[in-house]
């Protein structure tokens, strides 16, 4: 399960419904089969039927579903569950591929980590990888490549209101753009860590409301003809597309129909362009924030390579208040930053980023003893934030991972910022404004906690 | 070869028995801590010589900080603190203040229940480990509370136990994926320093070091037990070192697996616990090239035997002690 392309927390907090599901239940109950899904995965449970406990399928049930007693089950995971393997398979390229020949208008939004990652496997400059991946999908038919940056910036003007209107009670405040923390915090500690998340949407779910909201009116066409696909650093962002407050209002239309990995793209680019190399431009049609990739022009944003909300954090509130920053590394994964008051060196702000499971471990027993005096903590499940993110492109040793994992930091570092990105953020927004007048609402999002494994509940 | 010298019940009455999960010896030998299905910690004060009628009395009962069975209890190496872990997902730390004990510390963050909690021998790490087929190094930190120091999950399955080197820093996971893991400390983070796969057919449930740390033994549900020595015993130090396996021995007249081993740092010789309700004594004998595990005596529980320990200290070299289901905890004394 190593490489499987989840974050570590996802993998370790999900460890009862992450079987692959092959496995038998150990106790030969009465139970229904399920229909096979795919090839590989295939289900078996023994069947011992009772003439008078079998109910009549409906035949138009497609999926069966597995009943098991409580007072039977061992708890051996040995089960089917909402296994989030499955949910994931469902995310494949081919589907993607399905999904865009299926649909009058396919729209793709790709990461900036995706690029950066290309880049140093490729060894071209993330100009000519954005060419490269543009060109590959538009062959394909999808008619806007996006960068989730814009959305991002989007999640960005809210943050440092939100935090202003966060009572200090109430803080530490934690950024909502990791699905791996998020599906973390919904499963265990959810009373204490859920009030706390951002209701900000993280730049993936904001690109689905602007697609298939915004998007779709001004291209006329209603949310069922689009197709929006997404390409992101990890695996954790499949199971965020899935989520129930990610559909089209009043509709079961997921928002972002399908998200691969940066590493599954590589695999597919490959196959079909081994050289890796760029044929000629063509013309794109379209506002500069919907053509500016298919044009080789990748948005950088300061505060690194996971998103920089808490760099924002930062830059708002000085500027805003003044004062003096001051940045110290704790350990690898963890960076505080404070601002001073330049006269009485008292600490106004205190932020803080925090990646991987282990420090979030360690910031969830500080925040349990109420011993956490931090404002704002960027929260990521990968250690090594997104540029590290478990569906980026993998090298062999941990040597070169290490080495790869650098120049992936600094090339993204390196990316220059757009000022004129700002500018049209809010141009889209008066626009948005304009066709939807309650647009706002898609900008932010709810969580809630999630039963957790049946074992709780057995006496011994 | 073994002689039950004591019986006690670990929650007290006989007519209420529950299954106690483990015994943990104080380093002096004079203090016994048990845990088991009840919820409950006991600490024991061993009386008597060696002489003459020894016997524990149960001095404190520590009850109210689970609420699920507490499955390992251990003594930290400089007595100060006792850690229980337990099926309810927590760690306990309590510590010791003129003979009482308290809870002053619970380490949630495991999935799953936790199956084993030990403090490493220079006190500096705690390794738990659990169903959720991971484990976990726990540092303390300034402000006397742990925080996590490294999350492992080379195991595809539950961690069975987790044991630690007796002069360095470097631990040893057993699996129900029939593998154990080492590892090392490499100055940021634990890292695993090498993988052992097929140690026995199905679960490894225990692991014993020898008191130089220069053999390990490990026993299983195929009811064998197997040694493994370090390869370089003169040019490396144990945790940059690696293990092979040299001999194994099955128990013949068993079909239940082995679920406890202990290796008495004194005399050197191992006993174990199992499904079948006996204790079973071993030697190593090297009197060929190979060694050889030798069996020696055999003692009987009412019912499966949990777990097995021998006092470390040198004047009781003779004491062991069992935990069963059947709700006792026995002393026993070796003659030879």
């Amino acid at each position: 399960m190593e490489d499987s392309g989840f974050s570590g927390v996802v993998r370790l907090s999900n460890v009862s419904d992450f079987i692959a599901p092959n496995l038998d239940c150990i106790i030969p109950l009465e139970t229904r089969t399920v229909e096979k899904k795919k090839e590989e995965s295939q289900v078996n449970i023994r069947t011992k039927k009772k003439k008078e406990d079998v109910v009549p399928a409906k035949s138009d049930d497609v999926k069966k579903s597995v009943k098991i007693s409580l007072a039977d089950c061992l708890a051996c995971n040995g089960c089917i569950t909402s296994a989030e393997t499955v949910l994931v398979e469902e995310q494949s390229f081919g589907r993607l591929l399905e999904g865009i020949q299926n649909s009058k208008l396919a729209v793709v939004t790709i990461s900036p980590q995706t690029f950066v990652s290309f880049a140093v496997k490729l060894q071209k400059s993330t100009g000519d990888v954005a060419t490269l991946i543009s060109k590959f999908f538009h062959r394909h038919g999808v008619k806007y490549i996006l960068d989730s940056s814009f959305a991002r910036k989007f999640a960005h003007s809210l943050a440092f209101e939100e935090l202003h209107s966060t009572p200090s009670t109430s803080r530490p405040l934690l950024s909502s753009a990791c699905p791996g923390f998020v599906c973390y915090a919904e499963k265990s500690h959810g009373e204490l860590l859920i009030p706390k998340i951002s209701k900000i949407r993280s730049p993936q779910a904001i690109s689905g409301a602007l697609i298939k909201g915004y998007l779709a009116k001004k291209e006329g066409l209603s949310p069922c003809d689009v197709f929006h696909a997404a390409v992101m650093p990890c695996f954790d962002k499949k199971l965020e597309a899935s989520r129930e407050q990610f559909k089209v209002d009043g509709t079961e239309i997921r928002e972002t129909d399908c998200v691969v990995s940066t590493a599954e793209l590589l695999e597919e680019i490959t196959k079909e362009n081994p050289e890796g190399s760029i044929e000629d431009s063509t013309v794109f049609e379209g506002d500069e924030w919907m053509t500016h990739l298919s044009r080789g022009a990748v948005i950088g944003d300061a505060g690194g390579s996971s998103g920089g909300y808490a760099d924002r954090i930062v830059r708002d509130f000085v500027h805003q208040n003044g004062g003096v920053i001051k940045t110290t590394k704790l350990n690898k994964n963890m960076f505080s930053t404070t601002v001073e008051s330049p006269e009485s060196g008292e600490i106004l702000l205190r932020v803080a980023k925090v990646y991987g499971f282990r420090n979030v471990q360690n910031l969830v027993r500080k925040m349990k003893t109420k011993k956490e005096k931090t404002d704002y903590v960027e929260i990521m499940a990968c250690p090594g934030g997104c540029a590290n993110g478990g569906g980026q492109i993998r090298y062999e040793t941990m040597d070169e991972r290490e080495k790869r994992l650098e120049r992936v930091e600094e090339e993204y570092d390196s990316l220059k910022a757009h000022d004129t990105l700002e500018d049209w953020v809010e141009k889209v927004r008066v626009d948005w404004g304009k066709v939807d007048q309650d647009y706002r609402r898609h900008l932010f999002t709810d969580y809630k906690p999630v039963e957790t494994n049946v074992a709780q509940a057995l006496k011994w | 070869m073994l002689r039950q010298i004591g019986e006690f019940y670990h929650q007290g009455e006989k007519d209420d028995t529950s299954r106690v999960w483990m015994t943990c010896w104080h380093h002096g030998g004079r203090i016994l801590a048990s845990c088991g299905d009840d919820k409950a910690v006991r600490v024991w004060s061993l009386v008597g010589e060696p002489d003459s009628k020894l016997h524990l009395e149960c001095r404190t009962t520590l009850d109210d900080s689970h609420t699920r069975a507490a499955r390992s209890v251990a003594f930290s190496n400089d007595g100060k603190f006792l850690v229980s872990a337990s099926f309810d997902a927590s760690v306990v730390i309590y510590q010791q203040d003129d003979g009482e004990f308290a809870e002053v510390n619970k380490l949630e963050g495991h999935e799953s229940e936790v199956k084993c909690a030990v403090f490493s021998k220079s006190d500096e790490f705690l390794a738990t480990c659990s169903r959720d087929k991971s484990v976990w190094f726990w540092q303390q930190d300034e402000d006397e509370d742990f925080s996590v120091s490294s999350i492992l999950q080379p195991h595809t399955q539950d961690v069975k136990q987790v044991v630690w080197h007796p002069t360095e820093d470097l631990l040893v996971s057993c699996s129900y994926d029939s593998s154990i893991r080492f590892y090392r400390y490499d100055g940021e983070d634990w890292v695993t320093q090498q993988k052992i796969d097929g140690c026995h057919v199905g679960t490894v449930w225990s692991a014993a070091f020898d008191a130089d740390g220069h053999r390990l033994v490990t026993v299983g549900e195929d009811h064998v037990i197997q040694l493994f020595v370090r390869e370089n015993i003169d040019s490396k130090s144990a945790d940059q070192d690696t293990w092979k396996a040299v001999a194994r021995h099955e128990v013949e007249n068993t079909r239940w697996p082995l679920y406890s081993v202990a290796w008495n740092p004194t005399n050197g010789l191992i006993a174990t616990g199992g499904g079948d309700s006996k204790i079973r004594l071993f030697k190593i004998s090297t009197s060929s090239d190979t060694p050889i595990i030798e069996p020696l005596g055999v003692g009987r529980h009412e019912l499966d035997v949990n777990h097995v320990t021998w006092n470390p200290n040198p004047k009781f070299s003779n004491l062991l002690t069992s935990a069963s289901d059947d709700g006792t905890i026995k002393l026993w004394e070796l003659e030879i």
